[in-house]
């Protein structure tokens, strides 16, 4: 025999007239086909006949409609619809979410994913990692020797303020080693690019301008050519970037040449350091990487010890570029293509209630001669009508609030996106909304035009087939609908979790801003000193802040400055990576403004000044990795050469450097006053009281009464900079909240449709059994019953298929199992609850009538 | 269309039916088309073919009752035009490889 489900829906493909016979003798040469080939050979043999005969008997018996007969149909389903709105809005708005939301994501994922960068032969551009950091003899040595590259090229992202003309204004910077421009195959459009001359000691200092600041800072005037502009010193302007160059994604506002200081060959010199290069045109990746090792095992002096194996990671430069979000961008295409299923069965399950009251209609026609092929077309076109209108609605949603959504994801996204909807795009959606229309309408179609439908039959039968369908359907609803709201409750419960997790500072009532003082108007490192211990006192001066103090990287940003140290105190032999502190400048007030526990010791003081014994203070963390037994405090901190760094003298409690999820690292916090090159920093003000609203408004006068040149950037609450760093988490949280809202109304509503469907076509035999004496009561209970039983059979078809897919979630979670038995019992209460409700209120209404009135004839 | 040449697979067909002894239908005539040609056939291509050929007179059917023990059966048999249509083509077949078998020689 062969499979049965294989059979039934053989009964339903083949041609009604013959489908006896080919039905009969397809099994016959099933029978032979188990007997040569096997079993499962014969029914995969089986399934490719049953595709092949839907396929071209299909094709025979649907072959070009007239084009009259489908505009026909086409305005008949339009008039169809115009008399039933409500139900036509709800198909459209169900079906337009979910093309909506899937335009909206694959956009994006075309946009940031596979859209490429636009330079010159890009499959040859690519991203060198070491397996620790370069070193600058060793950037050195493989550009000149490694034959697999055309172009290798280094760059490190600063930000500078630009001052002169205007406010000042921090701007981005990517320094880089000459050969950038060319490595990516741009060329200035206006001047030159950098050149090797530009890097050496003693060279002009020089600048080349994006397109972009060129045109609104400096009006677009070739006057600038040859200009001086001030920045970190005064630079001359030699050439303008093309418009849209963006080598790392992002915004960038203009490049200077990247100086490497000659007397320092350390890791940590280049810690920041990252290399874009561009492939031989007959060089492969795996051949670079492998001339890359060769080189530097047989470097001299040597750089590995022998017992190291030199790895390099050459990655495509897009992959570098985009790969962070990719894991993110597959979930979400995933769970919105999953949402578009659940939208699609919804409306299969409108489609068929609707359908069976449209019985009548369907008869008449079949009894005035439409064969069943035509009713099917019929049926099909305007499921087709349905679905291009959702399309329409959806591609004009992702018009509508496309941009909207984009702004909130900017931050989260790798490459800036321009645009949201091409035309490929609107294709897309069309496509999408036909092939849904189809799938969605071809089982009502089938169904309602089968011959048990036909004017000759009851309309008990009738109906019987259609519940069966109607029953499968919600339950494959609720279980998809529980998979959705189950993913979205486990990445609830880690971005609760994490929320929960102690930054190790008290962020309530701080405000951070960052301040930089030009390096033109504060040339020497003595007078930026000064300039902000100045702003300091000013703010604590002011009566809304209780303790102000500088950091010179904000805990919880990206970002970080580290340096090599020695665990033991002696020398880290050379060419072993030595293990990093994150490394923070701070002023004496940071601590206590933002609000980090003193474990031992004391704090940084005012007296801690140049001249003075060099001191710092240290994290518990790195305490226990220095003197796991005793007290760390008095022991000298050193460099990874052993030379001594400075001697502790406190240690402070952990706090998170990036994120939330990630373990504290070894940190040491030296005092600005002894700190050799102060930059930039950020200033932490802890509030008095309920200071925040006029809060910035006196810190920006405080700041300012300094200095009226300087830029304040990023002000923010550090609560804020606490939610930042879990954006990407929150995003995913609120995409997947949304998405399960959705399916609870998706599935409320099929609930909803099919009871009220059933308790419909039953009215006479509730108001028969009401008539002979069964209580209200019992009516509803057996019916609630009968119609929750798919809901059941959903939900435990739901924990099974939502548990496979919390596999894909793994990555994304935070102390969180994939089988937290809570979220699911939770979810499936949650859904059973909604399903009871969805299904009681058509039960009571059906059962609220007088029994006589029921039991009568249809009139 | 009566004289509207034949299709190759149609072509096939009949002379399958004709290997059968005239007379047969879709489940012999596919397992002999398969184990002629080493081909996998689809049996939906084989019935679509029969029913092209029993249109245009060259084939005729009947359905046999089903039993107890076996299924309905659509037999299917040559008519005379047919065995003309495949004496004509095999003359016409014949004529164009006369003289052409040392050219096909492997060399």
């Amino acid at each position: 025999m062969p499979p049965r489900l294989a059979e039934r829906v053989a009964k339903w493909l083949l041609p009604p007239e013959r489908a006896d016979e080919m039905a009969g003798e397809l099994e016959e040469l099933f029978a032979h086909r188990v007997e040569r080939d096997g079993r499962a050979a014969a029914a995969r043999w089986y399934y490719r006949q049953l595709a092949s005969f839907a396929w071209r008997f299909g094709a025979l018996r649907f072959r070009a409609p007239p084009p009259e007969t489908v505009s026909r149909d086409a305005r008949h389903a339009l008039r169809t619809f115009a008399r039933s709105p409500g139900f036509t809005a709800v198909a459209v708005v169900t079906l337009a979410l979910g093309i909506a939301a899937n335009v909206a994501v694959l956009s994006i994922v075309r946009q940031v994913v596979t859209r490429p960068l636009g330079y010159f032969e890009e499959e040859r551009l690519v991203r060198v990692w070491p397996e620790h950091h370069f070193t600058r003899s060793r950037f050195e040595a493989f550009r000149e020797d490694a034959q697999s590259f055309e172009k290798f090229s280094a760059y490190v992202h600063n930000a500078l303020t630009l001052t002169g003309e205007g406010a000042p204004e921090v701007v981005r910077v990517l320094e880089v080693s000459d050969g950038h421009f060319e490595t990516f195959g741009v060329v200035p459009i206006h001047g030159r690019s950098l050149h090797a001359s530009d890097t050496l000691p003693g060279a002009e200092a020089v600048v080349v301008l994006s397109h972009e600041l060129w045109a609104n800072r400096f009006g677009g005037s070739l006057d600038v050519l040859g200009s001086r502009v001030a920045l970190d010193v005064g630079r001359t302007v030699v050439g303008v970037a093309p418009p849209g160059f963006r080598p790392r994604g992002q915004r960038e506002d203009l490049w200077i040449p990247l100086l490497f200081d000659r007397d320092d060959d350390s890791y940590t010199h280049m810690a920041n350091l990252g290399v874009a290069a561009r492939l031989a045109p007959d060089a492969t990746r795996q051949g670079a990487r492998e001339e890359l090792v060769a080189l530097a095992e047989n470097a001299d002096p040597p750089i590995y010890t022998l017992d190291e194996v030199p790895t390099y990671t050459i990655a495509p430069y897009r992959d570098d570029l985009v790969g962070r979000v990719r894991p993110t961008l597959t979930l979400v295409v995933a769970s919105t293509a999953l949402v578009l299923v659940l939208c699609g069965v919804n409306l299969t399950n409108l489609l068929l209630a609707r359908g069976v009251a449209r019985r009548q209609e369907l008869a008449v026609r079949a009894a005035m001669g439409a064969r069943r092929g035509r009713l099917i077309q019929q049926l099909l076109t305007e499921s087709t009508v349905l679905g291009l209108g959702a399309g329409a609605v959806g591609v004009g949603l992702v018009w509508w609030l496309g941009p909207w959504v984009l702004d909130q994801i900017r931050e989260d996204l790798p490459r800036s996106s321009p645009v949201l909807l091409e035309p490929g795009m609107v294709v897309l959606g069309a496509v999408l909304s036909v092939v849904a229309s189809v799938l969605v309408g071809l089982v009502p179609a089938l169904r309602l035009s089968a011959a048990d439908g036909g004017p000759q039959s009851g309309r008990a039968s009738a109906g019987r087939a259609s519940r069966r369908w109607s029953h499968g359907l919600v339950a494959v609803q609720i279980a998809l609908a529980l998979t959705v709201v189950a993913s979205s409750g486990l990445l609830l419960k880690s971005f609760w979790r994490l929320r929960g997790v102690p930054t190790g500072f008290d962020p309530d009532n701080v405000i951070s801003m960052r301040l930089s003082p030009s390096e033109l108007d504060y040339p020497e490192e003595g007078r930026r000193r000064q300039y902000f211990e100045a702003v300091l006192s000013a703010l604590e001066a002011s009566p809304v802040v209780a303790r102000a103090g500088a950091i010179q990287i904000l805990p919880m940003t990206a970002g970080s400055m580290a340096v090599g140290y020695s665990p033991t105190g002696a020398p880290v032999p050379a060419g072993e990576a030595p293990p990093m502190a994150s490394y923070r400048v701070v002023t004496p007030g940071y601590r206590e403004a933002l609000g980090v526990p003193l474990v031992e010791g004391r704090d940084l003081s005012e007296s801690d000044r140049a001249g003075v014994e060099a001191v710092g203070l240290i994290n518990e963390r790195l305490a226990r990795e220095l003197s796991p037994a005793s007290t760390a405090v008095g022991r000298t901190v050193r460099f990874e050469n052993g030379e001594p760094w400075f001697r502790i003298v406190g240690v402070v409690a952990d706090i998170h450097q990036h994120r939330l999820e990630d373990e504290a690292r070894a940190e040491v916090y030296v005092p600005l006053a002894q700190d050799s090159w102060p930059s930039s920093m950020s200033i932490v003000a802890r509030l008095d009281g309920d200071g925040s609203d006029r809060g910035f408004e006196e810190l920006r006068a405080a700041v300012w009464s300094v200095d009226r040149n300087v830029a304040i950037t990023r002000v923010q609450t550090m609560d804020a900079v606490v939610g930042r760093s879990m954006h990407g988490r929150r995003l995913r949280a609120v995409l997947f909240a949304s998405f399960a809202f959705l399916s609870f109304v998706l599935s409320a509503v099929g609930v909803y449709g099919v009871t009220a469907h059933a308790v419909r076509g039953r009215t006479r035999e509730i108001g028969i059994r009401m008539a002979l004496g069964a209580t209200r009561g019992r009516v509803v209970r057996e019916t609630l019953l009968a119609g929750l039983r798919p809901v059941a059979a959903g939900l435990v078809l739901g924990v099974l298929v939502a548990n496979l897919a919390a596999r894909g979630l793994a990555g994304f979670l935070f102390e969180v199992r994939t089988t937290d038995p809570g979220i699911y019992g939770a979810v499936a209460l949650l859904i059973g609850l909604v399903a009871v409700v969805a299904a009681y209120v058509p039960t009571r209404q059906a059962v609220a009538g007088s029994p006589v009135e029921m039991a009568a004839p249809d009139s | 269309m009566g004289r509207a040449s034949l299709g190759e697979f149609e072509h096939q067909v009949l002379l399958t039916v004709l290997r059968l002894g005239g007379q047969s239908y879709s489940v012999p005539i596919v397992l002999e088309l398969e184990s002629c040609t080493g081909k996998e056939v689809a049996p939906a291509a084989v019935y679509i073919a029969l029913q092209r050929l029993e249109k245009r007179g060259l084939l005729s059917s009947r359905l046999t009752k089903g039993t107890k023990r076996e299924r309905a059966r659509r037999y299917f048999k040559l008519r005379a035009d047919a065995l003309a249509r495949l004496r004509d083509s095999r003359d016409s077949f014949n004529r164009l490889w006369d003289g052409l078998e040392p050219l096909l020689e492997e060399k």
